[in-house]
């Protein structure tokens, strides 16, 4: 066990680089920002006094050199845009959006482990159909069209809802609402699927036969066998987490990381993008590491296994 | 008298129509004795056991009629709340695959406890010996250690005795056994078989028996039903069956036993298929493949016939 999880962080640690280095090659394909800051009536040599400034004029291998060695002592660099640390920008907008996207994704988990098992329990029943009906329709729709006619309805027409920021718990409701909408359908769908499959088995009857009370098959029997491909769809789903977020915040005018990156993004301010992929990698990479655990807990024969 | 069985019909509802599964048997089982359904696959005697624990697949199967009498008690009657309090402590059951019936995630010792917790008032540091005592009727080696291992770890066969331990856990009256052998190689079908037979010596259990091998029913039944197409065609004490079968359907049934000490080029085998549940021929069920049947086999059921105390046929040969 121990060897396994050092044999993940290892291919994490690689996997880490690999992004860093391909997020930052990207970004130098897609043009100079020294052209973005510079008026259009500054001469060339102008131009290029900025491009030195910032350290633009070097070759990619030199400037990739300087940043690699940069983030290995822990700084993340300036803003291009505004002489700001990139650190306190990323500081201002994490939060922000982690207080947005933990309570969407808790939320959407659980009601699609409620709903799925729930599903699964009362097969082709009325309340089944709702949930195969639901999980079409958040398959289906588009997150941002929802975000947008979601804002039309509440927000504009019925006045119910503010239409956007994130001063009072009421400003949550629609941005919450509309995560929870495009993350929890398939992962429904996928709990009521592996449960189906679990309740058919031998040892469901078998709990049967022990004279078990219905939810204990359920919720200890059945749904422990049923965790594992959720699991791993949970650690596909987390990066998508992040980048509907860029959509979500940029509907709602959450001030997050989504924002964040969209709007550095069009400034070609370098040193933020790399920033916010580096964080976002940081995250993604720890989280699969701890779903890669959690199966071990699942599955005892994960956690006998001598990898 | 353990159980008494009386006129259970029960039937599959599905989009095609009724199948019905179980038509009207009759039988009873008595302490300590070993009774054996024996019969082909789909005859219905799986569903004759899934019905006495009151766990057939809902909502198609349903019970239709009859009395299945345990203990007093008309178990169809029962409430749902007040039927999961007998199963696994008056009446309980072994499934066919060892491979399959455990759950792989949790411990031995969960499982078997699981079901002594649910039934016997016991204190919770008195659950784990009394875990270890049953791991130990069932003669699991070792048992305090294979307490914390879990099914993977396990043999077949060991694997088919904790099921058997979860199954015995609270000693209850009745035990069916649905084919607990056939998943099994052949010498550890004989160590499981006789292990049955120390168990009912212990323990006073009445055991169903639900098989189609013949080989098995001669070791360990005491009388045997033999089921066709929902019904039971012929009961008798399992020497007399094998003495001097009455029903054409047991006699081929005995005859299509391999037997090692006959130089036979080939095995013998009933012609045909059993009539399909959903389109009954009008008469006797098995006139169709039957070998010495009667005009009168085609048209009409023959009645069940007491041919002396132990023993009873439908056939109409048979007076």
């Amino acid at each position: 066990m121990v060897r396994f999880i050092i044999i993940r962080l290892l291919q994490c640690i690689v996997a880490f680089f690999g992004i860093l280095i391909i997020t930052f090659l990207l970004l130098r394909v897609s043009g100079d920002p020294a052209a973005l800051l510079a008026s259009p009536n500054f001469s060339p040599e102008q131009v290029q006094a900025i491009r030195v400034e910032l350290g633009l004029d070097k070759s990619w291998g030199e400037q990739l050199g300087i940043y690699l060695n940069q983030v290995a002592h822990g700084n993340l660099g300036e803003s291009l845009l505004q002489k700001k640390p990139v650190i306190t920008k990323i500081g201002d907008a994490l939060p922000n959006t982690l207080k947005l996207m933990v309570p969407s994704f808790v939320l959407a988990m659980i009601l699609a482990f409620i709903l799925g098992v729930l599903a699964a329990t009362y097969r082709d029943s009325w309340w089944d159909n709702i949930v195969k009906f639901l999980a079409v329709l958040g398959q289906a729709l588009p997150g941002f069209w929802v975000a947008i006619m979601a804002v039309l309805i509440f927000s504009v027409q019925l006045q119910w809802l503010p239409v956007a920021g994130m001063d009072t718990p009421a400003n949550y409701i629609l941005p919450v609402s509309t995560i929870v909408f495009f993350t929890m359908p398939g992962m429904m769908r996928l709990v009521r699927s592996t449960m189906l499959d679990v309740l058919d088995s031998e040892y469901i009857k078998m709990a049967r036969i022990k004279g078990l009370p219905e939810r204990t098959v359920i919720w200890k029997h059945a749904l422990r066998n049923a965790l594992i491909s959720p699991l791993t769809i949970i650690g596909m789903l987390l990066p998508g987490v992040v980048t509907g977020a860029v959509i979500t915040e940029q509907i709602f005018n959450w001030p997050g990381m989504g924002r964040l990156l969209v709007e550095a993004t069009f400034a070609r301010d370098f040193p933020v993008v790399q920033a916010v992929v580096i964080i976002t990698a940081i995250l993604v990479l720890g989280i699969n590491l701890l779903i890669d655990i959690s199966y071990a807990w699942v599955d005892p024969q994960i956690r006998f296994q001598r990898t | 008298m353990v159980l008494q069985v009386e006129d259970l019909h029960t039937s599959f509802f599905t989009k095609m129509g009724e199948v019905k599964a179980v038509d009207g048997i009759s039988f009873h089982v008595r302490e300590r004795e070993t009774f054996g359904i024996v019969g082909e696959s789909g005859c219905g005697k799986s569903v004759t056991g899934l019905s006495i624990m009151r766990l057939l697949p809902e909502p198609s199967g349903q019970i239709v009629s009859g009395k299945i009498i345990l203990e007093g008690k008309n178990l169809v009657e029962l409430s749902k709340k007040h039927m999961r309090a007998y199963r696994g402590k008056v009446v309980s059951m072994i499934l066919q695959d060892p491979m399959t019936s455990l759950n792989p995630v949790y411990t031995i010792g969960d499982q078997v406890g699981e079901a002594v917790r649910m039934h016997q008032d016991l204190p919770e540091n008195m659950v784990e010996a009394e875990v270890i005592d049953v791991l130990r009727l069932l003669r699991i080696p070792a048992p305090e250690v294979r307490l914390k291992e879990y099914p993977f770890q396990l043999s077949g066969g060991m694997k088919q005795r904790v099921v058997g331990a979860i199954a015995m856990s609270c000693r209850p009256r009745l035990l069916i056994a649905d084919e607990p052998t056939t998943a099994l190689d052949a010498t550890i079908q004989a160590q499981y078989i006789a292990l049955f037979e120390d168990i009912q010596e212990k323990t006073n259990v009445a055991i169903i028996f639900i098989t189609h091998d013949f080989g098995v029913v001669a070791r360990i039944c005491d009388r045997v039903g033999v089921m066709y197409a929902g019904k039971i065609i012929e009961t008798a004490p399992t020497r007399d069956i094998f003495k001097n079968p009455k029903h054409p359907y047991t006699i081929a049934l005995i005859k299509s036993v391999p037997q090692l000490d006959k130089k036979d080029d080939r095995l013998f085998s009933i012609e045909g298929q059993p009539p399909s549940m959903m389109n009954l021929p009008k008469g006797c069920r098995f006139c169709p493949r039957c070998h010495v049947a009667l005009d009168i086999c085609k048209e009409q059921e023959p009645p069940e016939v007491k041919i002396s105390e132990n023993r009873s046929v439908s056939c109409w040969r048979v007076k």
